[in-house]
């Protein structure tokens, strides 16, 4: 069971966000990091070739050790606080799992948010202290999430077809909801259950959708028939 | 039919309208939708909170309290997380809101320099009493194979870059180090501040004992060093406020306390890092480069002037 959160909009309506697993958050910093070791190996390669070359002077060298350097500061100092600020609480790796930051009034977090994170990110979390506090944290906040009053929540994806398929019987049928959600437990569970009970089960809910629709034919399809009547 | 399906298709309109709005927001941000498209995007939003509360009360556990809450959610986002920082306030920052930080803090970034000075007085008169003591802060071999004369630079002209943006990157993680590390109330922040003062006090006191002209020892520190040892004194100071937030938390909760203090503290830190940028710049170009002596002093009083008139003009602005 996913944790959630309840925060209040300013409507004075309850709202409620589901909490990034620490799995989902593992992968998501997996993803960071892919980019990360993808950028230094490029520029690595790059660096051995210039480094290799023949033309190669003094200057070039110290050149590129020092380009070397500025792109580690950027990755390890800049990437995070930036993807975070531009893409507003989200790194390419929260993005590809569709978890964000927010604040833990709801809002959306700011500069010094973004900096506390990665400071702590960059210097305390190495050390494995912050993996070991998300696993014990209510909220899953690690000790970076901690000093900066965040949280990491998923967005919510459930979109108008999600609730059409809950609705769907809307003037073809007019099947309750008792009835709609009776069907799908049906269909969701009819694999695990025995041979003999399901055929039994099948038979006792078509004898009642036939005679609540009032249908004339024939049924010979116990399981086609339900699923019709359900789309 | 049920009551609850006549709703949903009473309002399914409107929620695919906030949803259309929504995905447009979601590509193209808030400067494609007109005025009266904002306002008509704030409507729906308020009015499926009411279909939320509404649907709480009389579908409670139904999908389509699920889906609203999740309309919300998103609706909600889309209004108050989705915040952009523009050039504007990070222009207001360097110009005003830095220095205006500082003056906030100055408290905090004293004590830092006092406790840097400690340990710089300390290492410097133990030193000066046996000079073998400077192994307690030096390693030995550097001693004794540097040439304290020092009137030849080491460093090629080949070498600037990769020294300016070596040290940069270095100073920066320090810096942070001095900041972050607070959360242990301040202790070892504390010691990263005593530690490095130690490490100048030895230093300048080998030079001052075995040099014939000290003039070179502070021309090769002083043009970056001024502006380097001012950001990591900041960064100590906004540290030590962490420190003491967690100390002596007042009428707040420890925790709170922490978080309030910090929030604070941090946004001196951009400014730190801009100061060990141009630091690290001067660093590498300007103190290793063979320029009298005169100039590079001259130099650094003159980045002594400038930080101290940014710092000492009254800010009004936050």
């Amino acid at each position: 069971m996913s944790k959630t959160i309840k925060i209040v909009t300013p409507d004075n309506v309850e709202i409620e966000y589901t909490l990034a697993s620490v799995g989902v958050r593992a992968a998501a910093a997996g993803i960071d990091l892919l980019i990360h070791g993808a950028v230094i190996l490029i520029v690595a390669i790059i660096a051995t070739f210039i480094l290799l070359s023949n033309e190669a002077d003094e200057g070039t060298i110290y050149s590129t050790i020092a380009i070397m350097f500025l792109i580690y500061g950027l990755l390890n100092y800049a990437y995070y606080i930036l993807c975070d600020l531009l893409m507003k609480g989200q790194t390419f790796g929260k993005k590809v799992y569709k978890i964000r930051i927010i604040r833990d009034n709801g809002e959306g977090i700011t500069v010094a948010h973004a900096m506390i994170r990665e400071f702590i990110r960059a210097t305390i979390d190495p050390l494995g202290i912050g993996f070991i506090l998300i696993l014990f944290s209510k909220k899953n906040k690690r000790l970076g999430d901690m000093a900066a009053s965040t949280i990491v929540v998923e967005e919510e994806k459930m979109t108008l077809s999600y609730l059409d398929l809950s609705y769907n019987t809307l003037g073809k049928y007019d099947l309750s909801k008792e009835e709609i959600m009776l069907l799908q437990d049906y269909f969701s569970r009819k694999e695990m259950m025995e041979e003999g009970s399901r055929k039994n089960l099948q038979k006792k809910l078509v004898q009642y959708f036939v005679k609540k629709l009032d249908i004339q034919n024939i049924v010979e399809d116990g399981d086609g028939f339900l699923k019709s009547i359900l789309q | 039919m049920a009551r609850e399906e006549n709703y949903v298709s009473q309002y399914k309109p409107q929620w695919e309208q906030l949803e259309e709005y929504i995905k447009t927001i979601d590509k193209k941000g808030y400067s494609n939708l007109s005025a009266k498209e904002l306002k008509d995007y704030l409507n729906l939003m308020k009015r499926v909170s009411h279909h939320l509360a509404y649907s709480r009360t009389h579908f409670t556990g139904s999908p389509l309290c699920q889906y609203l809450n999740d309309l919300s959610v998103r609706a909600h986002n889309h209004l108050y997380v989705v915040k952009k920082s523009s050039f504007k306030e990070f222009r207001a920052y360097f110009t005003g809101g830095f220095a205006k930080r500082i003056q906030d803090n100055k408290n905090y970034i004293i004590a830092a320099f006092l406790i840097f000075i400690a340990g710089f007085i300390l290492s410097y008169i133990l030193v000066l009493t046996d000079i073998n003591n400077a192994q307690f802060f030096l390693p030995g071999e550097y001693i004794q194979q540097t040439d304290w004369e020092l009137s030849d630079s080491a460093w090629k002209e080949e070498q600037f870059f990769f020294l300016s943006s070596y040290v940069t990157i270095n100073n920066i993680g320090v810096a942070i180090k001095a900041f972050v590390l607070s959360i242990t109330a301040g202790v070892l922040t504390t010691y990263i501040l005593f530690v490095n003062g130690a490490l100048l006090g030895a230093l300048t006191s080998l030079v001052a004992q075995n040099s014939s002209n000290i003039l070179y020892y502070w021309a090769l520190i002083l043009p970056h060093g001024i502006i380097e040892l001012s950001a990591i004194f900041i960064s100590g100071g906004a540290g030590l406020r962490v420190g003491k937030a967690l100390l002596i938390p007042g009428q707040y909760k420890r925790k709170d306390a922490l978080i309030k203090n910090a929030k604070e503290a941090v946004m001196l830190m951009p400014g730190v890092i801009l100061m060990l940028i141009m630091a690290g710049l001067i660093e590498g170009f300007l103190t290793p480069a063979n320029i009298s002596i005169t100039f590079k002093l001259i130099f650094a009083a003159g980045t002594a002037i400038s930080m101290v008139l940014y710092m000492i003009i009254p800010r009004k602005e936050r």
